[in-house]
């Protein structure tokens, strides 16, 4: 304090001031009435400024969500072959989803070649490349930390700025988004980097990019949300929410982890196949351990293979886990979701059990088809 | 005359000055902070050698009065010859942390909790003074 | 009754030239014509009455005609309407060679009955028994002078004016042709059905409607409609044909029926589109027919747009080189689409795989037809100077000169020929101040609901739309 006192001194050296006292002022918003007639040559306002009302906050809410990446880092966990293959493998590729006309994008006439055989080969496997492209997943890493860092405090500048406060933006080029420098100075005399949303905010006035918006779009709040996802457009959301945010903002990880509950409640989950946001949602529901309704969808349908498939990614997520340890014979699909069904599912859900059970009466019955039906060729089983 | 590669009026030997320059329209002010003459006739008119920032003296929706600098080319222009910097200017530059922070900021800021010490005070007197009435 | 002749002409009725007088209480009798009314004497009080004098009930203007006498008789009262009028209209033998009183302008006998009804006339009175009952209720209705009508006059007036000329009635905006009088362009129904053939689903269009004449050896102009039709089910199928006939509706059915008996089914790409680009001549006249994305729309000449909408052709481009005339153009169109190869025709010929690209779905390869039959090519069979283009093949080796376009939304940017670069400074001086207007209106319409800012309702007398119009209808709780 005493050093502050001293540099604030010796700056204004030249200045004549006589009897200049601190005087804290507490950070209300209140409002300042000008004195009538007066140049109001030092009213609050006019250093460069106007009459200032307080504003009300603008109440919009992005959707909340408990389920983000708070605690644990998944990043690793995610980056991982093993865990991306499988996750790939169960998002499969299927090319007349993955290529189909986007709405947004306009049609031009289609363009008609003669091709002989190697073109279309070169062509299809330009094809398979750029399907690996667009079925590339957005990455699942912690959220960021919240924590702003101050920078200096000037108490000699308090109730230079009642009500606001100014956020300075450094506009050179060539610098990423997120190395901008972004500071905030309140009316306390406080410096500090700007926080997370001040950031996004900033950066979207200042570098706008097709899609983003600077404000918070009514699609994201609790009012729109469930709307939208009763009519089963999940994949139009989490597009949205790539569009909009980082990877590592905590609302993006709300936004996507509602969209994954209200998906993993109705078992929607064949409507993000062949989508880049399948393996995602696979690993948010593996890490989080929520596949009771994952289970009981596929095996109800039959598909022990890719019930074991998660289960192998359960153990890959959760080593320590008791399934984990349990698990002995990673190839025999019956066995590894056996293993599971009977180590977590056991007090959770009944219907897993159950769906269990029909999975092993549907593949009995398949086998039986298959055997009559070679039986009937007249080919020995 | 030379000029920058970005565009913009020729840069004479003349003093510069970084200034604000008022745009936007009546009842809505937006500045932009840029570097040109340093005349007071050179104010209303075009055109500029070049844009280094906006400020907005408008409060937005948040609370936020909005300053975007160029960092990168106000140090270039600084380092140059022959320019100075208007005090608006470097007020908004000592708040941002770029410069020291100007002594006008500190008398204004004096000077408001001057006023509402003041206003706070006989505030005070006429509640007493209905007290002791009353 | 009364029956009362009027001083101007009734053609019905001139020949009554007899005025009888009856009444039809009890105890009345029919007063004779020789009858003297009785002078000055008042015999029709209210009640009970036989003999009323004529003069009062009568208007002092409209006496009847009840002898012939020398003064009395003009050419209005001697001859019926019909000869009155033929004076006027008729048209000699040779006049009607030469088409005289032929035609839109010509004069028409007028109806002067017309807006007239019987016991109704200048002198406005109640006549029970002919314009009113006689009993209504218990009371028995009185003879009364009404107050005069002076619209009545007029308003036959206005009815005679209207009549009298042969007037062009309007039609249906949604059933106009190309023009609101002509034929061209207008629709004309499925042909007429043929045994089994009923021709559902089937419409048909009038591309030319002409009047055509020649001279006949016994003398005269012969008049006749040519009309050139086109009749399809939307699907594919259609047909064209040329009828000509001295009656205009005997010249559409005509043409529409012969037009039915001459369909062709069409090949069309998804139902909107023709296979791919072709170029077609019939005469002179030569047709640049290019295949088109949904959503382009017909953009053709107003006869192949037509005949596209019967065909059930969506999206074309067609350009005409060389005269326009429309037989010669539906000849070219038709010629090109019946020749339009398959796709696997096309692969055969080639010994190719036909393969689309779309560039909205990342231009993936879609095989459209692979060679069956003929064997199927590597590039070292393919001689180095053979065509492989696609457009240019089914175009028959022609290139079609594509105008080069300047994409409207990097327009400011783009300097354009011939400007100064002065003027874009200026452009761009006072571009740069409504540059983002458009984007902003747009977020703050989907923010707020309104052209304003988030300061309108704490300052409602800045809000321009206030109280008028919020486009999102939502209350501004959240905000």
């Amino acid at each position: 304090m005493a050093l502050l006192e001293r540099t604030f001194f010796s700056l204004t050296s030249k200045l004549n001031f006589k009897g200049m006292r601190h005087i804290l002022i507490p950070d209300t918003p209140t409002i300042v009435i000008p004195v009538r007639g007066a140049k109001q040559k030092y009213h609050p306002d006019s250093f460069i400024g106007f009459r200032v009302e307080p504003r009300e906050n603008h109440n919009r809410q992005y959707v909340s969500h408990p389920l983000i990446y708070k605690d644990a880092d998944p990043a690793p966990r995610f980056m991982d072959a093993r865990v991306r293959a499988i996750l790939k493998d169960l998002t499969g590729c299927d090319h007349s989803k993955v290529f189909r006309h986007r709405a947004l994008l306009s049609i031009s006439a289609p363009e008609i070649v003669f091709f002989t055989d190697e073109q279309l080969k070169i062509a299809q496997n330009d094809a398979k490349i750029k399907a690996d492209k667009l079925l590339s997943m957005p990455p699942v890493v912690k959220v960021r930390a919240e924590e702003v860092q101050d920078i200096s405090f000037d108490p000699a500048l308090q109730g230079i700025m009642p009500n606001f406060k100014i956020v300075f933006t450094d506009i050179s080029l060539g610098i990423p988004d997120n190395k901008r420098i972004i500071v905030v100075r309140e009316n306390s005399g406080k410096l500090r980097h700007a926080n997370g949303a001040e950031r996004q905010r900033m950066n979207e006035i200042y570098n706008p990019r097709k899609g983003r918006k600077h404000y918070v779009s009514e699609l994201f709040t609790a009012k729109c949300l469930p709307d939208v996802l009763a009519r089963g457009q999940y994949e139009f959301v989490l597009d949205r929410a790539c569009l909009q945010f980082e990877p590592d903002e905590p609302e993006y990880q709300s936004v996507v982890a509602y969209v994954y509950e209200a998906l993993d409640k109705k078992q929607h989950y064949d409507s993000l196949l062949s989508t880049r946001h399948y393996g995602p949602m696979l690993f948010f529901l593996v890490w989080h351990k929520c596949l009771n309704n994952f289970l009981e969808h596929h095996l109800m349908a039959g598909r022990l293979d890719v019930a074991s498939q998660v289960v192998k990614l359960y153990c890959l997520l959760h080593q320590k886990s008791d399934v984990a340890k349990a698990m002995t014979d990673f190839r025999d699909p019956m066995h590894v979701v056996q293993t599971f069904v009977s180590l977590e599912c056991m007090d959770t859900s009944a219907r897993v059990q159950l769906a269990l059970k029909q999975c092993k009466e549907l593949l009995r019955s398949q086998q039986q088809v298959e055997q009559n039906v070679a039986a009937a060729l007249g080919q020995s089983s | 005359m030379p000029v920058l590669a970005t565009g913009g009026a020729p840069i004479y030997n003349s003093l510069k000055a970084i200034r604000l320059m008022r745009h936007g329209c009546a009842n809505r002010p937006f500045y932009h902070i840029v570097i040109m003459g340093s005349r007071r006739s050179n104010k209303g008119t075009y055109p500029v050698i070049e844009q280094l920032g906006t400020y907005d003296p408008l409060t937005n929706v948040h609370g936020e009065k909005l300053v975007s600098v160029n960092l990168d080319r106000i140090s270039y222009w600084m380092a140059q010859d022959k320019v100075k910097i208007a005090v608006g200017v470097k007020q908004l530059l000592g708040l941002m942390g770029f410069l020291h922070i100007h002594p006008q900021s500190y008398i204004t800021a004096w000077r408001v909790r001057a006023i509402a010490k003041r206003e706070a005070l006989s505030k005070q007197q006429a509640e007493d003074q209905e007290a002791s009435m009353g | 009754m009364y029956l009362i002749t009027r001083f101007l002409p009734l053609p019905r009725l001139i020949s009554s030239q007899t005025l009888v007088l009856s009444f039809t209480r009890e105890g009345a009798s029919c007063r004779q014509l020789h009858c003297q009314p009785s002078q000055g004497r008042n015999l029709f009080p209210q009640s009970g009455l036989i003999c009323p004098p004529l003069r009062p009930l009568l208007a002092p203007t409209s006496h009847p005609q009840i002898s012939i006498t020398r003064h009395g008789t003009n050419f209005f009262n001697k001859l019926p309407a019909q000869k009155l009028w033929k004076g006027v209209i008729s048209v000699s033998k040779h006049g009607a060679q030469k088409g005289r009183g032929r035609g839109a302008g010509r004069k028409l006998a007028k109806d002067l009955n017309r807006g007239q009804v019987i016991g109704v006339g200048a002198v406005n009175m109640v006549w029970p028994g002919l314009n009113a009952p006689i009993i209504r209720g218990q009371e028995v209705v009185q003879q009364q002078m009404l107050g005069p009508d002076p619209d009545r006059h007029r308003k036959l007036l206005e009815i005679r004016d209207k009549m009298g000329r042969v007037r062009f009635r309007k039609v249906n905006p949604l059933e106009r042709g190309w023009t609101g009088t002509k034929m061209g362009g207008k629709k004309i129904g499925p042909p007429d059905p043929v045994g089994n053939d009923t021709f559902e689903g089937f419409e048909s269009v009038v591309l030319e409607y002409k009047v055509v004449s020649h001279m006949r050896g016994d003398g005269g102009k012969f008049r006749r409609v040519s009309v050139l039709s086109v009749t399809g089910d939307g699907m594919g199928l259609a047909g064209f044909a040329l009828a000509r006939a001295p009656a205009p509706n005997t010249a559409l059915s005509m043409s529409k029926n012969r037009a039915g008996q001459r369909l062709i089914k069409i090949p069309l790409y998804n139902n909107h589109t023709i296979l791919h680009d072709f170029h077609s001549q019939s005469g002179i006249t030569e047709v640049f027919v290019r295949k088109m994305p949904e959503g382009h729309g017909l953009v053709c000449h107003r006869a192949l747009k037509a005949a596209c909408e019967i065909i059930g052709i969506k999206d074309l481009h067609v350009y005409i080189k060389g005269p326009k005339n429309v037989r010669e153009v539906v000849k070219a169109f038709f010629l090109g689409l019946m020749k339009q190869k398959s796709y696997q025709q096309l692969a055969e010929e080639k010994g190719l795989h036909v393969v689309e690209l779309r560039k909205e779905q990342f231009n993936y390869p879609k095989v459209l037809a692979s060679p069956v039959h003929a064997p199927l090519r590597t590039l070292s069979d393919i001689p180095p100077n053979e065509n492989l283009d696609f457009s240019t093949y089914v175009m028959g080796d022609r290139v079609m000169l594509k105008p080069v376009e300047e994409p409207s939304s990097i327009l400011p940017l783009l300097p354009k020929k011939g400007r100064q670069p002065e003027g874009r400074e200026t452009f761009l001086r006072k571009y740069k101040e409504r540059r983002n207007f458009r984007r902003a209106l747009i977020d703050l319409i989907t923010e707020y609901g309104d052209e304003r800012s988030f300061l309108a309702k704490q300052y409602p007398e800045a809000w321009k739309n206030y109280g008028r119009r919020n486009w999102n209808n939502d209350s501004d709780d959240d905000e």
